[in-house]
């Protein structure tokens, strides 16, 4: 009983990854999704695949899932009906925001509107100061009187968010109890449960959204476990989180907040786990597909995590990895802005209508298009050719919108959308290192997704990063990291104190609780097992607004140490370090990890000296001029195996592109490392 | 040499992204609330000639007109000729040109390659404090620019990368917030030096001759987006005037007034007709008029247009010297940037509407409601300072309503949140919330102002408030009402009620609470012809009171379909 199961459900298709480490086997599949009920693609999946793969259902360990339900609630606002309880004086805090706005200079942008709508937010007569004391009790009459409101309003979810809560629960603890008590049927959420932050809005944001949220991904996750009876599958299921492990259903549920970046956390942890095959430590994943280019970093084996997270412009504390998202992918636009400048994006045609290559395709020329008319992209490039593209469309509407009017060839003119691409998606990627103080030249360059492969030597280039890696199936790279994921929570919780106030037993002793809370969201089913634990501290210089994270070794706590490496990381991020001044704790981060999944795949003893011979020859419009390219099959790639560029790789959903004068190597792993980019 | 429109985009990019990443390490490493909470700073890579190639205004748009004059004044006393390695020159002076006001520190440093002068760094940011009459150096109750606080004209300050600690003791000395004003410096410098290692890297990956011609590209590119995008607005003459209440000395109200001209693809803005210079800090240069502006034609024309010098060479702007938009020395400033600017975009609204209706908004809350509260801390014996912009109502447009509680034009800066505010200050949040019935009714409604109470915890508490719009409240367009005005309050310990002006300098006692009222926003059409249900749902959300439903919308209950 070895056999893992991943499923990463997408907007498209269903894509499904079975592992077995004891054989090494890695067996890909794809299904259509299908989104009114995302369970029937995931239980039909798992099917096909087991058959496919010809194991029985009793071999399978475990299943983890990577889904979307949780963001797609939030985006098409299908929730539950939902209240909010607050503190007295404090039901516009939800509305309000943080009173910003979210477009400096469009007028029409308005903020995303609350979950729930001002006359479902209740005001409570109670109050906890700052020092978690009790200013006034809870009003009970006044309590008892909601629950009637409440009642006779029919709500399903109820979100309780109290002032002070991080510091002091025990108003929001007593409120949640008889809530559970007077109206069992209803969901109710406590923000004190969710996060232990300052700032009340997110914090509240945070528990309104859970609230919404939590009754759909209860069903759903429901459904998902009775189908999966019904196809006498009855391994246990793991759900993806956003901070890259993967906890049980019930906790998903419960803390459904945790689960937005399920789909792409996958393919974060599938570059993290490439990092720890080849040993580098420093990598940056850039997953380039339809409509979004989705980059990440891992930086000394860690994943980078976000300070402040959004979904669809609504606030959220929940330890989630930094993906920095642009509108950049195979389906962006390409127009002429008034001032004569070739703009790229951020419009895309989708899947639907699509670029103008693809049946029935749209009539604006796009990035896919482009790729196209240079012979990057063949005409069967698309799901292994199951859709023809057609690229007399491409050159028509590349020559009439941007060619005709920049007055230079079709060639020319796709060339420059390429550029200007991926100029933004360099951009990206400097914005999530450069100027957080990292160096992009230390870095590894992971491209996955259908578009990444394709574009991934240029971005290198651009950036001056050093080697490129594109995964053994870019296509289905979410799914892949699914099953290398290990269970895992985080924990944070602010404690704003001078360092040199902080008395280290203190100290010491909240580590150890916050340690024991993070390691009980996980420990039901581990017994007897030791958890990794992993502890982080917040440190800046008294009075500025921005903490810089430290690493908090293993073992007794190192003050003098902790200072000393703050300083020193504050100087290499921004260039000076203040030594003189007093260092102050922001907040305590500690990670709990169980881990459950070993890589299952052992690298290749065999090499392959043997040139592979290329499927195929065709014309690739590069660097100015056509060049007779070969087209390898990837499949028929062996470890140990050479190619000089130019060349094309392909494989059933994903293209990958090697220039000239570049060589790529099929390691161990049967990956292609495209070795020292050279930086012009 | 002919243009590739492909490497102008990438060029314009690089340079901006550069410029992006210079205002990113500044608010980063930033101490004063105004840059790293309300980023109120820019940072811009311009050409030796002074022309801005390309700024990063993250926060607050006042820094758009005002960085060319900065730049103009420190080349003027110190050329790029006498500039070297590592040479960071500071002011903060808006006479005759440069910073809105002396909080606003700018630093200007040469970016070298190989030895030549190719780029200037520069950076504007707004300090705790710069001295003078009230802490925060933004005080109201004065009349000149003296009173306001230390008054830096250029100077060299960073001396071949080190600070030049003999000068930087007289600002020290004047300084009440002497850690985070030297923090904020090198907030500054750090800034710069990142200016001087991306443009290196440019000049080293790409031609440099390619670099600097495309320069000049992207001046006239910039040009051709704001003609192309003036060009979009019917020519004709439109003027619109409007008034401040007072100028917190006098009860005199204050007149802005513009005629704006639109021929073809040029504007022309003349703010002749404008109150004489006034007594209070209300008073500003003409790059304030300037940076209102540029704000509009990015909200009205396009969000996008470029900030480079290039945008604005079609535009003309004029206010008579001795005019409240053109101050003469030594006139008081410190709050027209808070104030008087916001009734500016105010004004050139009301201009644009004539001129096309769809693309303008009625008024918004047309001032920052600035509250600034210091005092001893009981708990520490420390000296404390609290400063915030309270949100108001936004004016809706003619086919949305406005946003309720939000930062509109000129300002964007988050609020505190309580839990902070309660943890680091003596003063405890009552209530934070919308006021019901403060929104401009309209076929559109107007966004409802804001409200928040503070209890005062400290023996001694002293307040500066600047807000406005309590006579003059924002207006309505086409039919649309008006919003219900600013309004600030002191409650005593025995519950005591009393109304204080919108602009002062007051003291509060123990537990007393301060409660201060935002406007809200214009409406848009005949209320009467509002949907039903929308009425009905603002009724349901409690913000339209059943009584005002009746009276302002004509709303009977059961009125929305459906019920």
């Amino acid at each position: 009983m070895s056999v893992r199961i991943a499923i990463d459900t997408g907007g498209t298709f269903t894509d499904l990854v079975l592992s077995d480490p004891d054989t090494g086997r890695l067996v890909f599949h794809k299904v259509p999704s299908t989104p009114a009920d995302p369970s029937r693609a995931l239980v039909e999946g798992v099917r096909e695949l087991v058959a496919r793969a010809g194991v029985a259902n009793a071999e399978i360990l475990f299943l983890i899932h990577g889904t979307t339900v949780a963001t797609n609630t939030i985006l098409q606002r299908r929730g539950a009906r939902t209240a909010f309880i607050t503190t007295e004086g404090f039901r516009d805090v939800l509305h309000i925001q943080r009173q910003d706005r979210p477009h400096l200079y469009n007028m029409r942008v308005r903020r995303t509107p609350a979950l729930v709508p001002r006359h479902l937010r209740y005001e409570l007569p109670e109050r906890i100061l700052h020092d978690g004391s009790e200013a006034h009790p809870i009003d009970t009459n006044r309590l008892d009187e909601l629950v009637l409101s409440l009642r006779a309003e029919g709500v399903e979810a109820i979100g309780v968010g109290l002032l002070h809560s991080h510091i002091n629960p025990g108003h929001e603890r007593s409120v949640g109890e008889m809530l559970r008590r007077t109206l069992p049927d209803a969901t109710v959420c406590l923000s004190s449960d969710l996060s232990r932050e300052e700032g009340e809005y997110e914090r509240f944001s945070t528990c309104a959204m859970n609230a919404y949220v939590q009754p759909v991904m209860t069903n759903y996750l429901k459904r998902v476990n009775d189908a999966l009876e019904d196809a006498a599958v009855d391994a246990p299921l793991y759900v993806m989180k956003s901070n890259g492990g993967v906890t049980s259903a019930d906790h998903a549920a419960d803390q459904c907040v945790h689960t937005f970046l399920s789909g792409p956390a996958g393919g974060v942890v599938a570059g993290a786990e490439i990092g720890r095959r080849l040993d580098r430590p420093n990598l940056i994943t850039a997953d380039m597909g339809g409509t979004s280019f989705d980059v990440a970093m891992i930086h000394e084996r860690n994943i980078a995590f976000a300070k402040n997270a959004e979904i669809d412009g609504l606030a959220l504390k929940a330890p989630m990895m930094d993906i920095h998202t642009i509108g950049a992918g195979g389906g962006s636009i390409a127009w002429i802005d008034s001032g004569g400048a070739l703009r790229v994006g951020p419009q895309s045609a989708g899947a639907r209508p699509g670029p103008a290559c693809y049946p029935n395709g749209g009539a604006e020329p796009t990035v896919t298009d482009a790729n196209l008319v240079l012979g990057r992209l063949s005409t069967r490039s698309l799901l292994g050719g199951a859709i023809t593209l057609d690229p007399s469309a491409a050159r028509c509407v590349i020559e009439d919108k941007i060619a005709t009017r920049l007055n230079c060839t079709v060639e020319e003119a796709a060339e420059g959308i390429i550029r200007v691409i991926n100029a933004s998606m360099t951009a990206a990627i400097r914005k999530l290192t450069v100027e957080r103080g990292y160096d992009p030249r230390r870095f590894t360059l992971v491209p996955f997704g259908g578009a990444g492969p394709l574009h991934g030597v240029e971005l290198a280039r651009e950036l001056g990063v050093i080697d490129v890696v594109v995964p053994l199936a870019p296509g289905v790279a979410s799914a892949e990291g699914l099953v290398f994921s290990n269970l895992r929570s985080d924990r944070i919780q602010t404690h704003v104190v001078m360092l040199e106030r902080l008395e280290e037993t203190a100290f010491e002793q909240m580590l150890e609780d916050l340690t024991g809370q993070t390691v009980g969201d996980l420990s039901t089913s581990m017994a007897g097992q030791e958890p990794v634990i992993s502890r982080r501290v917040g440190l800046r210089y008294a009075g500025q607004g921005y903490d810089i994270p430290i690493d908090l070794p293993a073992g007794p706590v190192d003050l003098p140490a902790l200072e000393s490496a703050f300083h020193f990381e504050h100087e290499r991020q921004y260039g000076f370090a203040r030594r003189d001044q007093q260092v102050q704790l922001v907040n305590i981060w500690v990670s709990a990890e169980f881990p459950i999944s070993d890589d299952p795949r052992s690298p290749s003893e065999r090499s392959e000296s043997k040139r592979p011979a290329p499927r195929t020859t065709r014309p690739v419009y590069l660097s100015g001029e056509w060049q007779d390219t070969a087209v390898y099959e990837r499949s028929r790639l062996r470890p140990g195996q050479r190619i000089e560029g130019p060349a094309i790789i392909e494989q059933l959903d994903s293209t990958t592109l090697i220039w000239p004068g570049e060589h790529a190597r099929i390691d161990a792993w049967e990956q292609i490392v495209i070795a020292g980019v050279e930086t012009p | 040499m002919k243009t590739d429109p492909i490497t102008l985009e990438l060029m314009r990019n690089r340079w901006t992204g550069i410029a992006e990443e210079m205002c990113a390490a500044l608010i980063r490493t930033s101490y004063s609330t105004n840059i790293k909470d309300r980023r109120d700073c820019s940072a811009a890579i311009v050409q030796p000639t002074g022309e801005i190639l390309a700024q990063a205004e993250s926060g607050v748009p006042l820094h758009l007109g005002v960085m060319p004059g900065v730049v103009r004044s420190i080349l003027e006393a110190y050329p790029v000729s006498v500039m070297r390695p590592g040479d960071v020159y500071i002011t903060n002076l808006p006479y005759p040109e440069g910073p809105g006001h002396l909080p606003d520190v700018s630093l200007v440093s040469a970016i070298f390659h190989e030895g030549q002068p190719i780029a200037l760094a520069a950076s504007t940011a707004h300090h705790v404090d710069m001295g003078g009459f009230a802490p925060g150096s933004m005080p109201f109750g004065v009349t000149e620019i003296y009173q306001e606080g230390l008054q830096i004209p250029p100077l060299p300050i960073f001396k071949e990368g080190r600070l030049d600690e003999e000068i930087y003791k007289l600002i020290n000395q004047n300084v009440r917030t002497q850690y985070e004003v030297r923090g904020d410096l090198m907030a500054q410098f750090a800034c710069a030096q990142i200016g001087q290692l991306r443009v290196s890297e440019l000049m080293s990956r790409e031609s440099p001759d390619e670099v600097i011609r495309y320069m000049d590209e992207i001046q006239d590119y910039a040009e051709r987006r704001m003609r192309a995008g003036i060009g979009t607005l019917p020519d004709g003459e439109y003027t619109f005037e409007d008034y401040l209440d007072d100028d917190g000395v006098t009860d005199e109200p204050v007149r802005i007034k513009v005629t704006l001209t639109i021929s073809g693809d040029e504007l022309r803005a003349d703010f002749s007709g404008c109150s004489d210079q006034v007594l209070g800090p209300l008073n500003a240069r003409l790059p304030a008029a300037h940076s209102c502006i540029s704000y509009v034609c990015k909200a009205v024309i396009d969000p996008d247009l470029p900030a480079c010098a290039g945008a604005y060479r079609p535009l003309d702007i004029f206010a008579p010297e001795g005019s409240i938009l053109q101050a003469t020395y030594p006139a008081a400033i410190g709050n027209a940037n808070i104030l008087t600017d916001q009734r500016v975009v105010d004004v050139l609204m009301g201009a644009l509407y004539q001129a096309a209706p769809e693309r303008v908004c009625a008024a918004c809350s047309g001032e920052m409601n600035l509250v600034n509260i210091g005092g001893i801390d009981p708990a520490s014996g420390d000296y404390y300072n609290y400063v915030e912009t309270y949100a108001g109502g936004q004016g809706a447009m003619y086919d949305l309503d406005g946003e309720d509680g939000v930062h509109t034009h000129l300002t964007n800066t988050r609020n505190a949140p309580v839990e902070i505010m309660e943890r680091t200050y003596p003063l405890q949040v009552e209530r934070y919330g919308l006021i019901p019935d403060t929104e401009g009714p309209g076929r559109r409604r107007g966004g409802c102002g804001m409200m928040r109470e503070l209890k005062c915890l400290g023996e001694r508490t002293i307040i500066t408030l600047g807000s406005d719009r309590r006579k003059f409240t924002p207006w309505g367009l086409e039919g649309g009402g008006n919003a219900t005005g600013a309004h600030c309050y002191v409650i005593d310990t025995e519950g005591r009620e009393r109304e204080i002006p919108t602009k002062t300098h007051t003291e509060l006692y123990r537990n007393e609470i301060l409660r201060i009222e935002t406007p809200g926003g214009g409406g848009w059409g005949d209320p009467v012809r509002r949907d039903r249900t929308m009425v009905q749902e603002d009724v349901r959300n409690g913000l339209v009171s059943p009584e005002r439903a009746i009276d302002r919308y004509e709303y009977e209950e059961g009125q929305a379909q459906g019920i």
